[in-house]
C-alpha cells in the first residue's frame, strides 16, 4: 500500500469530516442561538406583560435583548463560525482522530498516533512502524467512523427546534404574551394598558331576512362592568345612536332585536371599552307586490266573472273558480295558495309572476305563500276568507188551484204558479196518486208529469192546464197532487221545494146533489127564520110609532134607547140577508160547475141575486142612517118623520124577503126537476159504459168489478125513485106548479122497477149468466131512456106552465091597470069640469078613494104574481106606486078644494097606470118570444140572436163578393137588404126598451152608432154596392153586438168581486227606481267590500261606506 | 167705415172659430182598451166619463167626456193619448195587439191599468209579453205622480177592499219615462163610477176621482 496515498485518504476524508462536522456545528449552533434569541424574547415578553413598561423602558428592554442575543450569538455561534472558517491543521485531525477513537475502541488512540507519526513530529520512529501503525490502523478503521453522522446533530437541533417553536406558540396564542411581544417589537410605540376586560358581541356579521328578529349576546371577558350599553347605526344614519342599556354584572347579556328592516351596525360600549363593532346585513324576503284575482261563478248560475285587485278576500258561490294571478319582488322558485283546513295549491311561477287557479268548495280562508330562488318564504303573508254564498232553494207559489178540487164537469184543471229561483231552474213537476178509488187500485207511487218552463229565467208565472183525461178518473176517486221545483244547481245538485198536497176529488152526484140540498135547505130555513124575525120586528116599529105620538117636543132616553135597538135589529136583518144571498150564491156556482143546472134555471138565479140586492137597498141603508142621526138631537118631530120612513123600508124589506122565499123555492123546485134530469141521463150513461164493458168483457176477468158497479147502480135508481117522488110532494105544496103530471111521473118511474131490473142483473152477472144479464141491462137502458125524455118534457112543461099561468095573470093585471087608468082619466075630466065646492070636493075624493082601493087589489095581485115570476120588476112597482102615490095627493087635493092640483095629480097618476101597463106588455112580449121572464137576461139572449143573424148575414154577404152581379146575384142582394133591415128594427126596438128600462147604461158598445152602421149597409145593399168597404161595415156591426151581448150578462157574484170599500191605507215606501242596470250595481257593492277589506280604521270604514251608498243612490 | 167692420167681423170670426177649432182638436180623451181574453173589458162605463168631466172641473184641461173604446189591434189607439184598461179576468193578447200596444208606448203613449180584482195574474203575464225586458217597477211614494197637483202620501189609494192588502202602484218606464202604470189592490177606477154602482162614501169617490186628475196631469205633463 502506498502510504501516503491513504493517509492523503485518510486526511482527506478527516478533513471531510471535520469540516462536515464544522458545518453541522455553525447551523446547530445558529439554531441554538436562535432558540436562545427566541427564549430572551419571551423572557423580555414576560418581563413586559408582567411590568408593562412605558416605551423606554421597553426601549431599554430591547436593548438588552439585543445585546442578550448578540452575546448569545457570540457564545453559541462565535465559536462555530471562527472554526468554520479556521484552517483545519494537522491538530485538528488528531484530535478528530482522538474523538474516532474514542467512539471505535478499536481504534483508541492508534489513528491520531498514527496522525502524529505521519505529521512528522516524531522521528524516533521508522517509517515501517509508522507505515504498519497506520495500517493497523486503518485495518481497524470503519467507514462510518470516517462518516459524517448527522445524528449526533439530530437531538441536539430537536431540543432548540422544539424550544424555539414552544416559545413561539407561546407568544403567538397567549394573548397576554403576543401583546407583551407587539409592545416589545414596537418598543418606541405607547401602549394604553389593557383595560380590565373586553367586550365582545355575536354574532359579529350576520344576515337577516327583513322583518327577523335577531338576537345579539354580549360577552365580557375580564372584570365585567355593571351595565352595557349598545350603540347603532343603521344604513340610513350617520352617526352611532344609543339603543338600550342592559345590566352586564354577570358578564353576558343578551339583546332580542325584533322586525329588522334596515342592515345596520352595533357596538356595545361599558366603562368606556368599545367592543368591536358587528355589521348585520337585512337582505328582502319575496312578497307580493300585486295579484288581481278573478272569480268565475258556476256555469250554471250564467253569472259573469269579477275581479278583484289586491284582495284575495273571496265571497262567491261554491263552485266558483278563481284565477289567481301575481307578481312578487323577486324571481321565484314556487308558489302555493295555503288553506287553513284544506290541502294546499300549488301555482306555476315564471320569473316574479305566479298563475294559478283554485275551485271554492269550502269556507275558511287562505295565505299566498311564495319562495324565492333562495329559498326564503314571504313574510306575514295576508290571510284572506273565503266564503262561500249559498245558491238558495227556489220558490213555489201555488196561485190556483186554491185549495182541495172536487171536480165538476171539467176534464182539465188550471194550473197557475208563481216560480223564483236566485239563478234559474231545471225542472218543474206535477206529482199525482190515486189515492182511493172504488174499483181502481190505489197506487203507492206519484206519477210525475213535466211542466214546461223557461229555464232561462229567474222569475216565471206558469200557466198549465192540467188535462185529466189521461187519468180516466170516475166517480169517488181520489187523487193527491203537488208541485215540485228544482233549481239549476249542478255544484251541489239541484234542491227542490215542493207545494203543500192538494186532492182532486170526483164526487158522486148523489152526494153532491145531496149536501147540496141540505146547504140549500138550510138556506131557506135561515130566510124563512130572517122573515120571522122581521115580522116581529114590524109590530115593534108599530109599537114604537105609536109610542112616539105624545105631545113632550123631545123623546126620553128610554125611547132613544128603544128606537136605537129597533134600528139595529133591522140592519141586523139585513145583514143576514146580504149574507144568505153570498150563501145562494155558491151554491149555484157549485151547481153550474156540475152542470146541474138547465140554461132557465140558472137565469133565474142570476134574477134570484139581484132581487136580494135590492133587499139591502141604498135607500134602506139611508133611512137607517137618517134614524141613526134624528135620534142624537131627540127631537119627537124628527124621530117621527125618521121612524115612519123606516117603517116603509121596514116594510119593503120584509115584502122582498117574502117574495124572494117564494122564488126561491119555485127555483127549488125547478132545480129538483134538473136534477133529476141530470140524474137520470148520468144514470143512463154509466148503465151503457157497464153494458158495453160486460160485452167486451167475454173472459169474464173484469166480472166482479162489473156486478159491483151493476150493483152501485141499483142503489143510484132507488134514489132515484125517491127523488121522484120527493119533487112530487114538494110540487103538490106550491101553486100552479104540473102537480098532477108530476105525480103521474113520479108513479111511472116506480112501475118501472129499474132498481130491481138492476139488481137481477148483477145476480146473473155474478152467477155467470151473462146473457140474462144483458137482457136485464137492455130492458133497464129502455126504461131509462124513456123516462129520460118524459122528465125533459116534464122540465119543459114546468117552466112553460108556469110561464103560461104568469103570462095569463100579467095580461089580467094589464087589463085591470088599463081600466083603472080609463077611469082615473074620466074622473080627471070629471074634476076639472066642475069648480070646486064642498059636495063636489067630497065625491071627487070619494070616487078617487073608490080608484085607489081598486087600485090596492091589484097591486096585491100583482104581489102574489111577483112571488112567482121575476117578471115584475122593481120599475113596474116604483110605477105603480107612484100611481097610488099621486091618487092620494088627488084625494088630499080634492080635500083641500084644490082643483088643479087634483087634475096634476090625477094625470100623473094615469101616466104612472100606462107606465106599468106598457112595462108589463113588454115583458110579456120579451116572454112570448121565448125569452122568459128574465129582464136583462132577455136583452142578453136578443143581442145574442142578433149577433147570431148579423153572422149569418155577414157569411152570405162574404160568399156573394167577387166576380159579376148577375141577376140571381141582384136580387140575393136584395134579400140581403130586407135581413139587414129587419135585424136593424130589432136592434132599435131593443135599443128603445133598453133605454125605457134605464138598462141602456149597462150596453157597452154604442147601439146607436150600429143603428147608423146597419143603415148605411141596408143602402149599400140596395145599391149593389158589394166592396171591402160593406163587408168591412158588417164586421163591425157584428163585433159591436157581440160586446153589447157580453157587456150586459151580469156578472156572477163571486165572493172576490164583492166592491167593499177600502179603509185608508198608509205604509212604508217602497225603494227608490233604480234606472241603473244591475251590473254597475253590482260592482259598487263588490269596491264597497274591497275598500272594507283593507284594512281601515272603523272611522274610515264609515266614510267609505257612506261614499259608495252615496254613488249608488246617483 | 164699412170696410172696417167687414174686416173687423172676419178677423173675430176667425179668432172664435179657431179657438173653437182648437178647443175641439185638444180635448183630451181617453180610450177604453178592448182586448182579447175573455175579461170584462167593458164594465163600468162611466168610469172615464166621470173623470173627465172631473178634470174639466177641476183643472184647466177641457176633456172631450165620453165613453170610448178602441180594439188594442186597431191603429185608432195612436189616436188618442192615455189608454185605460180594467177588468176582473182573463187577459189573452193577440199578437198583433201585442206588437200594436208595445209600438204605441214606445212611441209615447200612456197606458193605465187598473185591477178591477182578478185583472193581476193575467195582467202580469201579458205585460210581460209586451216588454219581455222589462220589469214592472213599484212607485215610491215620492214619485212625481203622488205629488201633484193632489198629494197622496202612500201612493194610490184604496178605495175598494180586495185581498185587504197594501194597495201598490207600478211602473213600466221607457227612457225614463212612465209608459205603463198599473194599480193593484186599490181600483181607482170603480171610485170614478157612478156612485149607485158600487156605493161608495162620497169622500172615497172623491178620492179616487183626484187621483184620476194626478194620472192625467202626470199621462200629459212628464
Amino acid at each position: 500500500m502506498n502510504r501516503n496515498k491513504s493517509y492523503a485518504d485518510i486526511e482527506k476524508r478527516l478533513r471531510s469530516l471535520i469540516f462536515k462536522e464544522r458545518t453541522a456545528d455553525f447551523f446547530l449552533s445558529g439554531i441554538r442561538w436562535f432558540t436562545a434569541a427566541v427564549v430572551l424574547f419571551l423572557f423580555f415578553s414576560l418581563i413586559e406583560a408582567l411590568f408593562r413598561f412605558s416605551s423606554s423602558g421597553r426601549t431599554i428592554l430591547i436593548l438588552l435583548f439585543v445585546f442578550f442575543v448578540l452575546a448569545a450569538f457570540l457564545f453559541i455561534s462565535g465559536r462555530t463560525i471562527l472554526l468554520l472558517f479556521k484552517k483545519i491543521r494537522l491538530n485538528d485531525l488528531i484530535s478528530r482522530a482522538e474523538l474516532i477513537g474514542k467512539d471505535n475502541r478499536k481504534v483508541k488512540d492508534e489513528l491520531a498516533n498514527v496522525l502524529d507519526l505521519v505529521s512528522g513530529e516524531y522521528n524516533d520512529f521508522s517509517a515501517d512502524l509508522i507505515e504498519a501503525a497506520f495500517i493497523r490502523a486503518l485495518d481497524l478503521l470503519s467507514d462510518d467512523d470516517l462518516k459524517f453522522n448527522p445524528r449526533n446533530y439530530l437531538s441536539g437541533l430537536r431540543d432548540s427546534a422544539l424550544i424555539a417553536l414552544a416559545g413561539i406558540l407561546f407568544l403567538m396564542l397567549i394573548p397576554p404574551a403576543r401583546s407583551a411581544a407587539n409592545r416589545l417589537i414596537n418598543y418606541d410605540v405607547e401602549f394604553v394598558s389593557p383595560p380590565e376586560f373586553s367586550v365582545v358581541l355575536m354574532p359579529q356579521n350576520a344576515v337577516v331576512i327583513k322583518g327577523d328578529s335577531l338576537k345579539i349576546n354580549i360577552v365580557a371577558s375580564g372584570k365585567p362592568p355593571g351595565r352595557v350599553s349598545l350603540f347603532e347605526k343603521d344604513a340610513d344614519q350617520t352617526e352611532f345612536e344609543k339603543v338600550k342599556s342592559l345590566p352586564f354584572d354577570s358578564g353576558k347579556a343578551a339583546f332580542l332585536k325584533r322586525k329588522i328592516f334596515l342592515s345596520f351596525k352595533m357596538f356595545a360600549k361599558a366603562e368606556g371599552i368599545i367592543s368591536d363593532t358587528i355589521s348585520v346585513k337585512v337582505i328582502n324576503p319575496p312578497s307580493v307586490s300585486g295579484f288581481t284575482v278573478e272569480v268565475f261563478p258556476p256555469e250554471y248560475t250564467r253569472e259573469k266573472s269579477f275581479k278583484q285587485y289586491d284582495n284575495g278576500n273571496l265571497t262567491a258561490l261554491k263552485g266558483s273558480r278563481v284565477f289567481f294571478s301575481g307578481r312578487t319582488n323577486k324571481k321565484l322558485d314556487s308558489c302555493l295558495i295555503k288553506f287553513k283546513f284544506q290541502k294546499a295549491v300549488p301555482l306555476k311561477v315564471k320569473g316574479e309572476k305566479f298563475l294559478g287557479s283554485i275551485k271554492l268548495n269550502k269556507n275558511g280562508s287562505y295565505r299566498i305563500m311564495v319562495k324565492d330562488t333562495a329559498g326564503n318564504m314571504n313574510r306575514f303573508p295576508i290571510e284572506y276568507s273565503i266564503e262561500l254564498t249559498d245558491d238558495a232553494y227556489p220558490k213555489l207559489e201555488v196561485i190556483e188551484p186554491e185549495k182541495d178540487i172536487e171536480l165538476g164537469n171539467e176534464d182539465t184543471v188550471p194550473v197557475i204558479l208563481k216560480i223564483s229561483d236566485d239563478y234559474g231552474f231545471s225542472k218543474l213537476t206535477l206529482n199525482y196518486r190515486l189515492s182511493a178509488s172504488e174499483f181502481k187500485k190505489p197506487s203507492e207511487k206519484f206519477t210525475s208529469l213535466s211542466i214546461p218552463i223557461n229555464k232561462r229565467e229567474n222569475e216565471e208565472d206558469i200557466f198549465y192546464e192540467w188535462n185529466l183525461r189521461p187519468l180516466k178518473i170516475e166517480v169517488n176517486d181520489r187523487y193527491l197532487f203537488y208541485f215540485e221545483l228544482f233549481d239549476n244547481d249542478y255544484v251541489s245538485g239541484p234542491k227542490s221545494v215542493k207545494s203543500k198536497t192538494f186532492s182532486l176529488f170526483l164526487p158522486p152526484l148523489e152526494d153532491f146533489l145531496a149536501k147540496s140540498e141540505k146547504e140549500q135547505n138550510q138556506s131557506v130555513k135561515k130566510l124563512e127564520k130572517t122573515l120571522k124575525e122581521a115580522k116581529k120586528l114590524k109590530d115593534e116599529f108599530q109599537k114604537l110609532s105609536s109610542d112616539l105620538k105624545k105631545n113632550k117636543a123631545k123623546i126620553s132616553w128610554e125611547e132613544k134607547e128603544k128606537l136605537k135597538k129597533a134600528a139595529e135589529k133591522l140592519e141586523k136583518l139585513a145583514k143576514k140577508s146580504e149574507e144568505l144571498k153570498k150563501e145562494i150564491a155558491e151554491q149555484r156556482k157549485k151547481l153550474q160547475k156540475k152542470n146541474v143546472l138547465s140554461e132557465k134555471t140558472l137565469k133565474k138565479y142570476s134574477e134570484l141575486q139581484k132581487l136580494m140586492s135590492e133587499i139591502n137597498s141604498e135607500t134602506l141603508k139611508k133611512a137607517l142612517e137618517k134614524m141613526q142621526s134624528k135620534l142624537e138631537n131627540m127631537m119627537r118631530d124628527d124621530a117621527q118623520k125618521a121612524m115612519e120612513e123606516l117603517k116603509k123600508n121596514e116594510e119593503a124589506f120584509r115584502k122582498s124577503l117574502e117574495r124572494t122565499i117564494s122564488l126561491f123555492k119555485r127555483i127549488l123546485a125547478e132545480q129538483k126537476m134538473d136534477e133529476l134530469v141530470k140524474r137520470t141521463s148520468e144514470i143512463e150513461k154509466a148503465q151503457k159504459k157497464i153494458s158495453d164493458a160486460v160485452k167486451r168483457d167475454s173472459s169474464g176477468k173484469n166480472r166482479d168489478e162489473l156486478t159491483q158497479k151493476q150493483a152501485d147502480l141499483s142503489k143510484r135508481l132507488r134514489e132515484l125513485e125517491k127523488k121522484g117522488k120527493e119533487l112530487s110532494e114538494m110540487l103538490s105544496k106550491m101553486e100552479d106548479m104540473p102537480k098532477e103530471e108530476m105525480k103521474k111521473l113520479s108513479e111511472e118511474l116506480q112501475n118501472q122497477k129499474n132498481p130491481e131490473l138492476s139488481q137481477k142483473a148483477a145476480e146473473k152477472m155474478m152467477e155467470d149468466k151473462v146473457q140474462q144479464a144483458m137482457q136485464n141491462q137492455r130492458k133497464l137502458m129502455k126504461n131509462l131512456k124513456q123516462m129520460s125524455q118524459k122528465m125533459k118534457n116534464m122540465q119543459s112543461m114546468m117552466s112553460g106552465q108556469m110561464q103560461q099561468k104568469v103570462m095569463t095573470e100579467m095580461a089580467r093585471v094589464i087589463q085591470e091597470l088599463i081600466k083603472l087608468s080609463k077611469r082615473e082619466e074620466a074622473l080627471k075630466q070629471e074634476a076639472g069640469s066642475n069648480s070646486p065646492d064642498n059636495k063636489r070636493s067630497k065625491e071627487i075624493s070619494e070616487k078617487q078613494n073608490n080608484l085607489l082601493n081598486d087600485m090596492d087589489v091589484i097591486l096585491k095581485q100583482l104581489n102574489s104574481l111577483s112571488k112567482k115570476t121575476f117578471a115584475i120588476t122593481p120599475e113596474m112597482g116604483k110605477a105603480l106606486g107612484k100611481a097610488k102615490n099621486n091618487m092620494r095627493r088627488a084625494i088630499s087635493s080634492a080635500l083641500d078644494k084644490n082643483g088643479r092640483n087634483v087634475m096634476r095629480n090625477q094625470q100623473s097618476a094615469m101616466a104612472a097606470l100606462n107606465d106599468a101597463a106598457n112595462m108589463m106588455s113588454a115583458m110579456m112580449n120579451q116572454m112570448a118570444n121565448g125569452q122568459g121572464g128574465g129582464g136583462m137576461m132577455s136583452l142578453s139572449q136578443q143581442l145574442k140572436k142578433m149577433a147570431g143573424e148579423q153572422m149569418q148575414l155577414n157569411q152570405m154577404t162574404q160568399q156573394m163578393k167577387g166576380g159579376g152581379m148577375s141577376m140571381k146575384q141582384a136580387a140575393m142582394m136584395k134579400r140581403l137588404a130586407g135581413r139587414q133591415e129587419a135585424i136593424r128594427k130589432s136592434l132599435e126596438e131593443l135599443n128603445r126598451e133598453a133605454k125605457a128600462s134605464g138598462k141602456s147604461k149597462k150596453i157597452a158598445s154604442n147601439l146607436e152608432r150600429v143603428l147608423e152602421q146597419m143603415k148605411e149597409v141596408v143602402s149599400d145593399l140596395q145599391s149593389q154596392n158589394l166592396d171591402d168597404e160593406l163587408l168591412k161595415k158588417q164586421q163591425n156591426i157584428l163585433s159591436r153586438l157581440l160586446d153589447a151581448q157580453r157587456s150586459v150578462n151580469d156578472r156572477d157574484y163571486e165572493k172576490k168581486r164583492e166592491s167593499e170599500t177600502g179603509k185608508m191605507w198608509s205604509g212604508k215606501s217602497p225603494g227608490k227606481i233604480d234606472f241603473s242596470d244591475k251590473e254597475k250595481k253590482t260592482n259598487l257593492e263588490k269596491e264597497l267590500l274591497k275598500a272594507e277589506q283593507e284594512g281601515y280604521s272603523r272611522d274610515y270604514k264609515e266614510l267609505i261606506k257612506k261614499y259608495y251608498r252615496s254613488l249608488k243612490e246617483k | 167705415m164699412k170696410y172696417f167692420l167687414v174686416w173687423a167681423a172676419i178677423i173675430i170670426f176667425l179668432i172664435f172659430s179657431s179657438s173653437e177649432f182648437a178647443q175641439n182638436g185638444d180635448l183630451f180623451k181617453i180610450a177604453r182598451l178592448k182586448y182579447s181574453g175573455g175579461s170584462d173589458w167593458y164594465n163600468d162605463p162611466s168610469a172615464e166619463v166621470n173623470l173627465l168631466n172631473y178634470v174639466a172641473e177641476h183643472t184647466t184641461i177641457k176633456t172631450d167626456a165620453k165613453y170610448r173604446f178602441v180594439d188594442a189591434a186597431s191603429t185608432d189607439i195612436f189616436d188618442y193619448p192615455f189608454l185605460f184598461a180594467t177588468g176582473h179576468g182573463n187577459m189573452r193578447l193577440t199578437e198583433k195587439e201585442i206588437s200594436n200596444l208595445r209600438e204605441y208606448l214606445k212611441k209615447g203613449g200612456f197606458l193605465y191599468v187598473d185591477d178591477d180584482y182578478g185583472l193581476d195574474k193575467y195582467f202580469r203575464r201579458e205585460i210581460k209579453r209586451i216588454f219581455p225586458d222589462k220589469k214592472l217597477v213599484e212607485l215610491p211614494f215620492d214619485y212625481g205622480l203622488y205629488q201633484k197637483p193632489y198629494k197622496f202620501p202612500y201612493g194610490p189609494p184604496k178605495i175598494h177592499k180586495h185581498n185587504g192588502k197594501a194597495p201598490q202602484g207600478f211602473g213600466i218606464f221607457i227612457n225614463g219615462r212612465l209608459a205603463v202604470y198599473y194599480t193593484y189592490e186599490s181600483n181607482p177606477s170603480d171610485g170614478w163610477v157612478d156612485p149607485e154602482v158600487h156605493k161608495d162614501p162620497p169622500e172615497k169617490r172623491e178620492e179616487a176621482l183626484k187621483f184620476g186628475v194626478n194620472l192625467v196631469l202626470w199621462a200629459l205633463t212628464q
